[in-house]
């Protein structure tokens, strides 16, 4: 498995290198990051020069009319030869194919990845895929077992739960008259019977809301490591020292020490609210 | 130039046979598994084959969903499914994963397999794509303004379908797991729980910047695209669906209604609609509806305007009272089924597939024992009312609000 690190701060590059294999950055298009077209290649020189990998997010859903813009993106993506590129939305694949890099695509496909047929169709067209989150921990395992060394996952960080064109939070602003800052990223919705804290985030592409916890499991990664293609790290609203001591883990879990490190990192930060997600919370079509 | 299609959803089988006999092209359906709605989805395999008999013999079409977004142990059972949709005659299913759509195109190769917007395809560079991997059609997002969907329309060598009414994910349609969260029901496999329609408070740190009397919330008003069906039809879409399959006869007659009389109005007109009929339209289209409706992203932005604050979920019409299940010529009297309260000397409307909205005061009204009565509220309950003109099996009647 090789450890692919969302690069929130171009900063963090230096230090991320003793730790991961690769980061995942982007500009246009992309629902994660938004740097600048001078950054983006800088990102891949260090990369390049520091024996990483890049990847590029261009994983935002594309209406008919920027597409132009998109296809004009392209022709800079595939100036910047990056590694592997992350995408979300199908039309990519013919737009890729255009350019000649199609070979370099990786479907994230958020919550649609779910069963081995889907999985299997896009890998036998030489494109990895990336698991949804939603699975447990015995249909996870099957369907990296069956397709091992082609899913990514994502093994570290907030989970996205929903993505809109919608700017919800600017058409609220509006709605209660309110002056407040909707490009924060410390904003939360807590529903009003809940308890959960949902970070929520506001840009062109619209609005995405997060899962209040951070997927954070070792035993089950121990396990499941040899067939991860590429365990994606998302640090997105999550402490900086925290984020790096669960890299450090990363380097020296396996399935002897796995429990042990978790419970360190637990007690270490025993406020963080760290979960394995979906992993034994079968979710189902209950009505 | 073909003829639009005009797409209705059903519930079950009485509703599908509705959405037929009220002037849609075609009928799209659940069955008991492998659907989204699974609340809706209400048709087992012998009315699975019962409805496409009957869609067919009036001139429709069948159409099944099989949009789940499946998990490896939603899949046993799919093949002998597809064959068996297939051996009916249905007409095509509507599917979310392009792995289904190799397996459908190996066993039943004549089965057409449409696209769900659950795929939220946006654009014509995903269509192609799509019609490379063997599909017949393609439901677009409901994220596209007018001048988008006539781009990906015009420029797509497959039959695009779009949403023109009904309830609007906020989120983009399958990509949303905000009810797995909340609820632990999968969104995705028919039991969202609608958590975007919820309140929410909303902070920055520990400051509430949310106001009390008026929550934060991602609930959107439903869609109605009446003003731009013409445009639609011009540019070339070959089908315009309706949503709602968990929706009363009553809404799908009466949507189904006014959209084929628009439809039709549209085709047999050489000039534009008139600002008038569109009104006329609106305002038929208002009466089923139960929620605020707009435009959505047909117009460009959803704005604030396009949501609902401090509106959870649908309301309830009972303009609706009664449907009339026979009618004597000879003595002018309508059998009916209550549905909702209503009373004698009350102005009702009838409408039905042959019939455009008539109105008549409820004079008399008699119970299975011959035995007058002056407040009908028992639904279910058979009635004779006194009807001074021509009805329907299938029609029905409702109240008629005047302005006072």
């Amino acid at each position: 498995m090789e450890i692919v690190a969302c690069l929130s701060n171009k900063a963090n590059l230096p230090r991320l290198k003793d730790y991961v294999g690769g980061v995942i950055f982007g500009s246009l298009f992309s629902l994660r990051f938004h740097y600048s077209l001078k950054d983006c290649r800088e990102i891949v020189d260090y990369c390049h020069q520091n024996d990483l990998k890049a990847y590029i997010a261009v994983d935002a859903l594309i209406s008919e009319n920027d597409k132009t813009m998109m296809y004009s993106y392209f022709e800079f993506v595939r100036s910047l030869d990056v590694d592997g590129i992350y995408f979300s939305d199908l039309g990519v694949i013919n737009i890729a194919r255009g350019y000649g890099i199609a070979d370099r695509l990786i479907y994230e496909a958020d919550t649609l990845m779910t069963n081995s047929l889907d999985a299997a169709f896009f890998i036998r067209m030489g494109i990895d895929v990336v698991a949804a989150r939603e699975l447990e921990i015995v249909e996870l395992t099957n369907l990296l077992k069956k397709n091992s060394g082609h899913m990514d996952m994502q093994i570290f960080g907030h989970f996205r739960m929903s993505s809109s064109k919608r700017k919800f939070l600017t058409n609220y602003q509006k709605e209660i008259d309110k002056d407040f800052d909707v490009s924060a990223k410390d904003l939360r919705i807590v529903e009003e019977s809940r308890y959960y804290e949902l970070p929520i985030i506001e840009d062109e592409f619209g609005t995405r809301i997060y899962t209040d916890y951070i997927f954070c499991a070792y035993e089950e990664l121990a396990k499941l490591r040899p067939y991860i293609r590429r365990g994606i790290v998302d640090d997105t609203f999550v402490n900086q020292d925290l984020f790096f001591d669960f890299l450090a883990d990363l380097k020296k879990l396996d399935e002897n020490n796995a429990r042990y490190l978790r419970n360190s990192l637990l007690n270490k930060y025993s406020s963080a609210p760290l979960s394995e997600g979906y992993l034994y919370q079968k979710t189902v079509d209950k009505k | 130039m073909k003829k639009v299609e005009l797409l209705a959803p059903a519930k079950d089988i009485a509703k599908a046979k509705i959405a037929v006999l009220y002037g849609a092209d075609a009928v799209y359906v659940g069955g008991k598994s492998f659907s989204l709605r699974s609340r809706a989805s209400n048709f087992d395999l012998d009315d699975l084959k019962e409805i496409t008999h009957f869609a067919h013999t009036h001139g429709s079409k069948l159409y099944v969903t099989v949009n789940i977004v499946f998990h490896d142990e939603d899949l046993v059972g799919i093949k002998e499914y597809i064959k068996e949709l297939d051996s009916f005659g249905v007409d095509a299913i509507i599917v979310s994963s392009i792995g289904l759509v190799q397996i459908a195109k190996t066993i039943a190769p004549n089965m057409e397999c449409h696209i769900s917007t659950q795929m939220s395809s946006l654009n014509s560079d995903a269509v192609a794509v799509l019609e490379g991997f063997g599909a017949d059609r393609i439901v677009l997002g409901r994220e596209l303004s007018m001048e988008e969907v006539k781009n990906v329309t015009m420029k797509s060598m497959l039959p695009v379908e779009v949403f023109i009414h009904g309830g609007m994910c906020s989120n983009y349609s399958g990509r949303c797991t905000l009810s797995n969260r909340m609820t632990l029901r999968d969104a995705n496999r028919g039991g969202c729980a609608q958590s975007c329609r919820w309140k929410y408070r909303l902070y920055q740190g520990t400051n509430l910047l949310s106001s009390d009397d008026k929550l934060f919330s991602m609930s959107s008003k439903d869609l109605r695209a009446s003003a731009y069906i013409e445009d639609m039809i011009r540019c070339g879409v070959a089908s315009l669906k309706i949503e709602g399959r968990m929706k009363s006869e009553y809404y799908i007659a009466q949507v189904v209604k006014t959209y084929r009389k628009l439809i039709d109005e549209i085709y047999a007109s050489t000039v534009p609609l008139s600002a008038e009929r569109l009104a006329y339209y609106d305002n038929e289209l208002s009466k089923a509806e139960n929620r605020p409706a707009d435009d959505g992203f047909l117009s460009g932005d959803c704005d604030n305007t396009k949501h609902l604050y401090g509106i959870n979920g649908s309301g309830v019409t009972h303009d609706y009272v009664a449907i009339v299940r026979r009618y004597d010529a000879n003595r002018s009297l309508a059998l009916v089924e209550v549905k909702n309260k209503f009373s004698v000397n009350e102005e009702l409307e009838v409408f039905g597939p042959c019939l455009d909205n008539t109105q008549f005061v409820n004079r008399l009204m008699f119970n299975e024992e011959w035995k007058s009565i002056e407040v009908a509220n028992k639904p279910t309950e058979l009635l004779y009312l006194r009807v001074p003109f021509a009805v329907n099996k299938d029609d029905m009647i409702r109240k008629v609000h005047t302005e006072e």
